[in-house]
Order: C-alpha cells, then sequence, then structure tokens
C-alpha cells in the first residue's frame, strides 16, 4: 500500500528520463498493432454481410448497424447474452462469498491440514475442467441443473473458487494481524469485525478478484457449452451454433463479438485502478 | 495478546468452500477416473474394460497426434507468452499519457470470448480475403491457406493463442511490477545503472515471482487448449486432425462419438500430464525465482 504513494513521489522526477526518448512512440505502435484484430471485428459489425464477402476493404465503404438492430431484438442473441450475463454474475457472488472466509481462514488461523488444504485447493485450478465435465453431465442431468444459469454459475466454481481464495489471501496478508487483534480486544465479534472492519479494507481485493471471476466465467467456452442446450444457451453457444450452419451472417456474428467484449471492457475500466495498486498473488 | 480464537472458526470459515462445493467437485473426480475403465454409453451404461481404454488409447495415431500437438503449443506458446507479456507490461509501466486507455485496450483480448476470437482470425487468416494473406502479399509473398493446410494449421493456432493470452498474462504481471518497491530504482539510479541493467538487475529478478505464476498459469492454460482450435478450424476438415490437441479430442470422442469411457480416459491422462509438469516447475522454481 504504501509503496504505491512513494512510487508516484520517486518517479515524477524521473519523468526527464532521456534514456527512453523513443519509448513513447514505439509504445504506442506495438499496441495499434495488439489491437488490429480488435478493430477489424468492430470494422466488420458495420459493413453489410455482402460487402465483407466481396472482398477486402480497411475503409468500409457501406456503413449498415443492421447487425446491432437484429442482435438487440432477436431473442436467440439477446437472450443469450443475457444468459452469459446471467450466470457470470452469479458465479462471481458466489465465488466471492464462498472464497472470503475461505481465504481469512488460510492467511489468519492455522488449523490442522490447513497448508494441505490450500494446496489441494490449487490443484482444483490445475485440474482441467474436461476432468470434471462427463460426471457433471450426467449428474447435472439427473438433478435437473442440466441447461441451468445456476447450473453453469456452480460448475464455473470449480475453476474460479481456487484462484478467488488465492488473491484473496494474497490481499489478506497483506493487512497486518494487529487489526485484527485490535479489534478483538475492543471486543468485536469476529463476524462482525468481519463484515464493518475486514471487508470494508480489503474491498480492492474483492473488486480485483470478482473481476477475474467474472472474466473466466464470461469466456469459458467448454463446460458452459456442454451442459446447456437452449434455455441457458450462452452467447458463445449462440455464435457457435451458427458459425456451423450454412448461410452465415458475419456482420451479425461480428456484432455479437463486439457485444461481448463490452462487458468486459466496462469491468476493466472499474477495476482498473486497482489492478494499477498491484495486488499479491498470495504464496505458491 | 487477545485473539480471535482459531482452531474451531478455522473450519468454520472454510466449510462452506469444502461441504457443498469441493465434495462435489471430489466426487465428479472420483468418478471421472472410474469412468476411464468402463465403456460408458450415452444413458451412463457401463461396462467395465479395465485398461482397455487406455491401451487403446496408444495405438490410437489420433490420439498419438493430439498429445504431440500438445506438447507442441505448450512448448512454444508458454516461452512466447511468458517473453512478450514481460516486455509488454514493463512498456506499459512507464509513466506515458493516456494510461487508462491504453491498459483498457491492452486487456481487450483477454476478455473477448473465445467465439469471437475464433470468428475473428479465421476472417483475418481468410485465404481469399483475409487481412493477412493481402498484407504478406503486398510485401512480396506467397499467400498461404492458413487454416486449411495441414502444414501451417499448428502455427497459425499457436499465434492466436499467444495473441488471446498474453494480455491476461500482461495484467497480472503489471501488479507485480506495481509492487516493486521504487527504493531498488532509486539505489540504482544514485549508482548510475541505465535502463537495461534496471531492467535485467532489479526489474526481472523482483518480477520473478510473479513471472513464475504467469509461467505456471500459462502452461496450465496451453496444456488444456480447447476453443480456438474448437473453433477456427472446421470440424471434420483435414485440418482439424492436424491441429487436434488432448482437450479438443477429448471433446470430439466424448460428444462427438459417444465414447464417454475412452474420453474420460483422455481426460485422466491429460491431468497427469499437467500435474506432472507443473510438479516439475515448482521444484525448478528454486533456480531462479526470488522471494523477498
Amino acid at each position: 500500500m504504501t509503496s504505491t504513494t512513494t512510487t508516484k513521489g520517486v518517479l515524477s522526477p524521473r519523468k526527464k528520463k532521456a534514456s527512453l526518448p523513443w519509448s513513447g512512440l514505439m509504445f504506442w505502435i506495438i499496441i495499434a498493432i495488439w489491437m488490429i484484430p480488435v478493430a477489424w471485428l468492430v470494422l466488420m459489425s458495420i459493413r453489410p454481410s455482402a460487402d465483407i464477402l466481396a472482398g477486402l476493404e480497411i475503409i468500409p465503404s457501406r456503413i449498415t448497424f443492421d447487425g446491432y438492430i437484429t442482435f438487440l431484438s432477436k431473442d436467440i442473441w439477446y437472450g443469450a447474452y443475457l444468459n452469459s450475463l446471467t450466470y457470470s454474475t452469479l458465479n462471481t457472488v458466489m465465488s466471492v462469498t464462498v472464497a472470503l472466509p475461505a481465504a481469512y481462514a488460510f492467511s489468519r488461523f492455522s488449523f490442522a491440514g490447513d497448508k494441505h488444504l490450500f494446496f489441494w485447493l490449487l490443484t482444483n485450478r490445475m485440474a482441467p475442467a474436461a476432468v470434471f465435465l462427463l460426471p457433471f453431465f450426467n449428474m447435472y442431468k439427473a438433478v435437473g441443473l442440466f441447461d441451468t444459469n445456476l447450473g453453469v454459475a456452480i460448475a464455473h466454481m470449480l475453476f474460479n473458487v481456487p484462484l478467488a481464495v488465492w488473491i484473496l489471501e494474497g490481499f489478506i496478508s497483506g493487512i497486518p494481524r494487529e487489526v485484527d487483534e485490535t479489534a478483538a480486544i475492543d471486543g468485536y465479534s469476529l463476524p462482525r469485525f468481519f463484515i464493518k472492519i475486514f471487508l470494508p479494507m480489503i474491498r480492492s481485493g474483492i473488486g480485483v478478484t470478482a473481476f477475474f471471476c467474472f472474466m473466466f466465467s464470461w469466456v469459458e467456452l467448454l463446460i458452459a457449452r456442454t451442459i446447456t442446450s437452449t434455455e441457458a444457451k450462452p452467447i458463445s453457444a449462440a455464435m457457435t451454433r451458427t458459425v456451423t450452419s450454412g448461410g452465415l451472417d458475419w456482420t451479425l456474428l461480428s456484432t455479437a463479438g463486439v457485444m461481448t467484449i463490452l462487458p468486459g471492457i466496462l469491468a476493466i475500466w472499474f477495476v482498473r485502478k486497482y489492478i494499477a495498486k498491484g495486488f499479491a498473488l498470495g504464496r505458491v | 495478546m487477545k485473539r480471535f480464537r482459531a482452531g474451531l472458526s478455522g473450519y468454520l470459515f472454510i466449510a462452506p468452500l469444502f461441504s457443498g462445493l469441493l465434495l462435489l467437485y471430489v466426487y465428479a473426480f472420483v468418478q471421472n477416473i472410474f469412468y476411464g475403465f468402463n465403456d460408458v454409453g450415452v444413458f451412463g451404461e457401463r461396462t467395465f474394460v479395465g485398461l482397455e481404454n487406455y491401451s487403446e488409447l496408444f495405438q490410437d495415431p489420433i490420439f498419438i497426434r493430439s498429445l504431440i500437438n500438445t506438447f507442441f503449443y505448450a512448448g512454444l506458446g508458454v516461452p512466447l507468452v511468458v517473453v512478450i507479456s514481460v516486455c509488454l507490461a514493463w512498456l506499459l509501466n512507464q509513466k506515458i499519457k493516456g494510461q487508462a486507455l491504453y491498459r483498457t485496450a491492452v486487456f481487450i483480448p483477454a476478455i473477448t470470448l473465445p467465439a469471437a476470437i475464433g470468428l475473428l482470425w479465421r476472417w483475418l487468416y481468410n485465404s481469399q480475403y483475409g487481412l493477412i494473406n493481402f498484407l504478406i502479399s503486398k510485401l512480396g509473398f506467397e499467400p498461404k491457406a492458413w487454416i486449411s493446410d495441414p502444414d501451417i494449421v499448428r502455427w497459425s493456432i499457436l499465434i492466436v493463442l499467444v495473441w488471446s493470452s498474453v494480455s491476461y498474462m500482461v495484467i497480472i504481471l503489471l501488479a507485480g511490477l506495481q509492487r516493486i518497491s521504487s527504493v531498488y530504482y532509486d539505489a540504482a539510479q544514485i549508482d548510475g545503472a541505465n535502463t537495461r541493467q534496471i531492467f535485467f538487475k532489479i526489474t526481472l529478478p523482483l518480477l520473478s515471482p510473479t513471472i513464475f505464476f504467469v509461467a505456471i498459469v500459462s502452461m496450465i492454460g496451453f496444456l488444456q487448449v480447447f476453443d480456438v482450435i474448437f473453433l477456427m478450424i472446421r470440424d471434420g476438415s483435414v485440418a482439424y486432425q492436424y491441429a487436434s490437441s488432448l482437450v479438443t479430442y477429448f471433446y470430439e470422442a466424448a460428444f462427438a462419438q459417444n465414447l464417454r469411457g475412452y474420453g474420460a480416459a483422455i481426460s485422466v491422462i491429460s491431468l497427469i500430464l499437467i500435474f506432472a509438469i507443473t510438479f516439475m516447475q515448482f521444484r525448478l522454481q528454486k533456480r531462479w525465482v526470488h522471494y523477498d
């Protein structure tokens, strides 16, 4: 925490850095090249399909917003989009809620088997989703979680909860134990201390964690695709199922692509400053 | 000194995590290993076949190719991702105007759906109207069939994988860079170190725990490659086999051909592979990772 304030103070005199006069320009060129594919996607989304198929154009000669209109008016598109938003949000809330007390326990308490449990938790992050997919598929069919947003959210906790515990443990360990001890002396009960004092102190950690959980759930394809069919069909499945059918509406598909970037950009915009503050990834 | 009582409350705090959730995963995990020793049909009907699935796997040329491809993606992809993301994060960490904008921009590939990435790169790679063939023909090279030529397809996939995973790693590395105390930089400047020396003697060693994390996470990711291949290469085309990874072959076997037991066996092998390689990385970390 203190390092950020000092960094600022020290970096400003360093601003004269004559060592890298070209870095500014080179930097923007690299960013521009890195961004070409994304810019291309945006360009495709406002060109008529026929034009896209007609050949390569850097600057579109005709512009259309049909893709966006269709996307927002047909429920197979916006419905799938809402499904993805729903399970990603659900997953984020559930993952953080479950991970918070666990991360606190791993950081503050020592109890029999804690090291093993923590490590085992991380191994769950290592295990490929494929290992759990077949049993989940059968289990979901049996208990009625198949093709539900809640089902996808729960399945995604598989990889998000270990990550959430890991990141949060890093943040929590960054807060001195004296804070806990003082609160204990002041007569706070543990749950009250946790909610009233501790959570506000690690809110940037919660923000970063929520961001990663949301992002991983949002982009996950294999699980979301396999354990849904129509009701909870994710946007990625809507996009891929159209890809495999005959005539493709490239404008519409690109529009869907652009739309799927939006929540992420919003999320990044909000957690950007927390990420910039730096966070520890806990012990490895 | 008064403290919150540990012991019981420790278990109480991890109870939500380990009750429902992880029990579910343990169950699924064990179930999956069990499937691997069976022929499992679409409706869950099983016959025990022992190690037959595994012995068949190692005589299956597509499985062998998928295994080799997975090594190809991970072996080339992870070093590339680590090097590129460290450089990019270092650049992004400079104080250049427009920070909010370019930081957000660089993260975009990380938050783009694989479905969109696949779609997009299929167009960039398109042999007739694709931007890449357009650019390389301007430069005087022969246009290529990027995603249908069996000799090239793996390289095309690799590029997309690197592009899409670097962003995420940059986020992590930036956070790591921010944590390096400015005391070190001040001292180095007073001693007259140049930018290159500062980068190699201060930034890299102090960043090594984060780099290690990035290496671990991207290795795990590359060993589980699925979506980009699945989405970019038309299923059933010759190139699909040539680009196939362990997880795409798992999906193919388990859900397209309904060979659930065979699929489970593939997933178990990929799990063993990931564990073994991650374990090796942890053993090797003592040689180059510095914790302060």
